[in-house]
């Protein structure tokens, strides 16, 4: 009945020698009284006793040297630590430059999953605040709540010190000065006004007088907002805006960090009487509720269960309902996907550059075996040797650490300029991502130092001072290094060749030389949606072809017309089969983007017509024949140099065939699909009475963006609820895009630059360990009269083979990888036949330049020398 | 008091070995005798880290026993107050009765 092994060990190890036997006398006798009033309590008590124990003992052992107790101890190692790292340039800027990479990975990750997890409204009392979701059982789908289930939460949810509604919208603003603006509309119950921290800039907040029915409407607007487009603070109170339609008086000003609930311009008041159960409220309404103080959201839950329980069972067609309470900014499963992702990347990213930089570390403590024997011989232990080495690349992750979290910092301020972000996450990171990457650091430097020291001095190392003594131990560079390095290369290829892919398409994509007029304005809507509900606006919306003639009357208007697609947007290609003419057989179908446009659509692009005609009015008519215009590039792809006009094709898609359309004219490249070549065949068809999400082209005299108010106005008098989104230049049309084939690449070409790096950092430690283990060898082969060539053969084998096998599987990958980047972008095209080749060539220089350091040292060993230094 | 003046704890521990004799006078016998007196349940991380700082102060010296066999075969190291460690609690007394003079009213109104 001996205590237990883990506690015994544990002040084994941590005990000083003098106080070993008794420390464990007393942990055996205390065991055993113990073990008489249970074996497995007695169990965690006594490892409980020997952790204390031994923590106290290890840090008595640190401060009874006095003074500054660690630093005491291993100032010696810390100052050989930075010579080291001196005489070793390259080593130590490889080993720092690829823990950077990984620390920065690593921040990066951590902010992004504190952000995602941990984000809490940033004022007082903002973590009690929640929302009260609704949903039927079984199937998890939304359900509508009577005023009756209302009233029941509003009363018997007693954990809630508050229970209001909120919204959130684009609205129309129509201002005191006539101009009309695209808002962004918080609504609110103005009972919870109460709850939100915030001073006015000028007039009052919302009272609970706004929140009765049949109270005048009445908003907050953000003081940049009434600045720039209403007045002063001052003079903007009792203002009239119509919002959605509705006029409202502003009865109150906030200032600018005021954004709660959802970062808007105007703050408006919800009718209070749903909760009261006298209405139901819009169907967008959320439940709002704050904690009551000390209430637990558990606490809460059992009510609202309690609360859903009591209502009439089966009240709903599917089943019965369910209420829950989330975090106000709780992201839900998909936050909590995301930050599984970050951590998971962050740590295998982690891992690959530890063990990458473990193989340095390796190659180079192999090196100075001689070294660690010497030491051994004079006193020191096993352990000491261990830890000088893990001191060494600890250095090293320190100053990897600082760089790599400045960096970051860099990248998580861009996170954190996202137009889309909540206005709760923050990317800064706090406390827990200072302490995880602290941690990470430290484990990263463990992997690193530990391993390959451990492995240095695994064995005989007083035989290296022997006359003819060999290396100390086997040490070798292991199997999962070699695989490592074989998948690092083979990864790096595909992203590099991505990035070089992305990029040609980029450059194809923003140099296009499109001849297009300057003078258009655009604009992304909806038409034919019919917005319910919102008081005081009409049934009816305008249908495009209204819209098309209400903005063409316009003085100033040129030309109007509306398609699915502008120039640059490239739509995704359908399967187009031309129709064959005579007796030859039916052709493949192959993709080719199809846009809808209007009968105004190529005069507002002024297309000049190259043969045929464009649409009239009797081919937008329900009864028209199906009739196509082509762009130059399908004309010479599906009907050659033959004429076009008068053939017909149509859409064969796997799930039926679309009509056949006779081509009635061919128009240039309008930009269908710039960047990608093989999507540049497209074809314009009439549009669609049942389209409803369409851009706007208006050609105008004179500057475009002078003619949006008068747009806007023109629209809204037809249809307040009618939203136009950004307006923008022709120009200016898919910058998105432009903006995502930037960072796509530039990730591509970071993540496989990196992983290049990592590569051929593992591939010079390969070669620096073989270097090293074989000098003796190799001064042996030169001084016998081995040639030149026959030692670097025999050096370069292993590597040679690795780069091989590496770079054949990245290049089959990279080409069978094309298909999925072009299932992501479309446009992105195969790029050129050169890319790939480029990057095998780059890899094979690449992995030349990591074998020269340790070729040069290998041929430059004389026999003498080498037989000597053993 | 002065930087060598005895500590609550260290006063405790010495206090323990002074009562137990040094035939008795060990890590796990000096815990009980602690809990048994005072009710404080001390931990014997603290016990030896502090007989280590008495030691060095040279107010206690350890030395080791016999092998015990329900202590599986080990030693105990039993610990005997030297001259200066007397000097030490007697100077520690001294300073608290001095203290402590005067107070007797006060404490009893508590």
């Amino acid at each position: 009945m001996n205590a237990p092994r883990l506690a015994r060990l544990l002040l084994r190890t941590c005990t000083p020698a003098d106080l070993r036997e008794d420390t464990l006398g007393d942990l055996e006798e205390t065991y055993r009284r113990r073990v008489k009033a249970g074996a497995v309590r007695a169990w965690f008590v006594t490892v409980g006793d020997a952790l204390l124990i031994a923590a106290a003992m290890c840090w008595r052992r640190l401060t009874s040297l006095g003074g500054s107790g660690l630093m005491t101890l291993h100032a010696l190692d810390l100052r050989l630590a930075a010579r080291l790292m001196y005489r070793q340039p390259l080593l130590t800027l490889t080993a720092t430059i690829a823990l950077t990479v990984g620390i920065a990975i690593a921040t990066v990750g951590f902010a992004m999953m504190e952000a995602l997890l941990f984000s809490r409204l940033p004022f007082e009392g903002g973590e009690r605040f929640l929302f009260v979701h609704a949903s039927q059982e079984p199937g998890g789908g939304p359900a509508m709540l009577s005023p009756d289930d209302y009233l029941a939460v509003a009363t018997q949810a007693t954990a809630l010190e508050h229970i209001g509604g909120l919204t959130g919208s684009r609205e129309n603003a129509v201002l005191p000065s006539g101009e009309v603006a695209v808002v962004t509309v918080a609504g609110m119950t103005p009972s919870t006004w109460q709850f939100v921290p915030h001073r006015l800039r000028a007039g009052r907040p919302f009272a609970a007088s706004d929140g009765v029915s049949g109270a005048g409407p009445v908003a907050l607007v953000r003081e940049g907002f009434a600045r720039a487009h209403i007045a002063e603070p001052d003079e903007s109170v009792a203002s009239m805006v119509s919002i959605g339609g509705v006029r409202h008086e502003v009865i109150g000003v906030l200032p600018d960090d005021v954004k709660f609930p959802n970062s808007p311009d105007f703050w408006v008041g919800v009718d209070e009487g749903f909760l009261a159960g006298r209405s139901r409220p819009d169907s967008d309404v959320r439940l709002l509720g704050i904690l009551a103080p000390g209430a637990s959201l558990d606490a809460l839950e059992a009510q609202l269960e309690v609360i859903a329980s009591s209502r009439e069972p089966g009240r709903t067609d599917e089943g019965a309902l369910r209420l829950v309470a989330t975090g106000f900014t709780d992201m839900g499963p998909m936050g909590r996907d995301l930050s599984i992702v970050s951590v998971v990347v962050v740590v295998l990213v982690l891992l690959v550059i530890a063990a990458n930089v473990g193989n340095l570390i390796l190659a180079r403590s192999f090196a100075r075996t001689r070294e660690f024997a010497l030491r051994a011989a004079l006193g020191a232990s096993r352990g000491r040797l261990v830890t000088q080495v893990f001191l060494e690349v600890l250095l090293m992750a320190a100053v990897a650490t600082a760089v790599g979290t400045v960096s970051a910092q860099a990248a998580l301020r861009l996170f954190n300029t996202m137009d889309e972000l909540p206005f709760w996450v923050n990317f800064a990171g706090g406390s827990r991502t200072t302490l995880l990457v602290m941690i990470s650091a430290v484990a990263a430097a463990a992997v690193a130092g530990i391993s390959p020291a451990l492995r240095a001095t695994r064995t005989g190392l007083t035989g290296c001072l022997e006359p003819g003594g060999g290396r100390a131990g086997d040490v070798s560079f292991g199997r999962i290094a070699g695989v490592m390095v074989i998948t690092q290369i083979a990864v790096s290829i595909v992203m590099i060749h991505g990035a070089l892919v992305v990029a040609q398409g980029f450059q194809k994509f923003t140099g296009a030389s499109l001849d297009l007029p300057r003078n258009v304005l655009t604009s992304y809507l909806n038409v034919n949606v019919v917005r319910a509900g919102a008081p005081g606006v009409r049934a009816e919306p305008v249908t495009a072809a209204e819209l098309e003639r209400l903005i063409a009357g316009l003085p100033g208007v040129e030309a109007i017309g509306i398609g699915t697609a502008l120039p640059r947007h490239s739509p995704r290609g359908v399967p187009v089969q031309a129709e064959p003419t005579g007796d030859s057989l039916p052709a493949a179908a192959r993709p080719a983007p199809e846009v809808e446009v209007s009968q105004g659509y190529f005069d507002a692009l002024e297309t000049r017509v190259l043969s045929g005609r464009v649409f009239g009015p009797s081919d937008l008519l329900d009864q028209a024949l199906p009739v196509a215009v082509i762009n130059e590039p399908f004309a010479r792809k599906f009907f050659g140099s033959a004429s076009p006009l008068g053939r017909r094709f149509r859409v064969s898609a796997p799930d039926g065939e679309g009509p056949w359309r006779e081509v009635i004219g061919v128009v240039p490249d309008l930009g269908m699909s710039v960047g990608d070549e093989t999507l540049a065949a497209g074809y314009y068809v009439p549009l669609s009475a049942q389209t409803n999400a369409a851009y706007l082209a208006v050609r105008t005299a004179g500057d475009p963006m002078t003619f949006v108010s008068a747009i806007r106005q023109v629209v809204l008098d037809r249809d307040p609820a009618f939203v136009f989104n950004r307006f923008e230049r022709l120009e200016a049309v898919a910058h998105e895009d432009r903006d995502f084939f930037k960072w796509f690449s530039m990730a591509l070409i970071g993540i496989g630059g990196v992983t290049l790096a990592l590569a051929l950092a593992g591939v010079y430690a390969m070669m620096s360990l073989i270097v090293t283990r074989r000098t003796r060898e190799i001064g042996v082969r030169m001084a016998l009269g081995a040639s030149t060539f026959g030692v670097l053969r025999t050096i370069l084998g292993r590597a040679a083979v690795q780069v091989a096998i590496g770079g054949f599987a990245g290049a089959v990958l990279a080409l069978l990888s094309l298909n999925l980047r072009s299932a992501l972008v479309s446009r992105m095209g195969a790029g050129a036949a050169w890319t790939l080749p480029t990057v095998l060539f780059l890899l094979v220089c690449a992995g030349l330049a990591a074998t020269w350091l340790p070729l040069r040292r290998a041929l430059s060993v004389q026999a003498a020398d080498a037989l000597r230094a053993d | 008091m002065g930087k060598d003046s005895l500590g609550e704890f260290e006063l405790l521990v010495l206090l323990a070995c002074m009562r137990l004799g040094e035939a008795d006078a060990y890590a796990v016998s000096i815990v009980d005798e602690i809990f048994a007196r005072t009710g404080r349940d001390i931990h014997r991380a603290a016990v030896y880290v502090t007989l280590q700082r008495l030691e060095k102060k040279g107010l206690i010296s350890t030395r080791l026993g016999a092998p015990v066999a329900e202590r599986g075969g080990k030693a105990r190291r039993h610990v005997r107050v030297e001259a200066a460690g007397t000097e030490a609690v007697r100077l520690s007394r001294q300073a608290l009765r001095n203290m402590w003079t005067g107070l007797g009213t006060q404490l009893e109104d508590r």
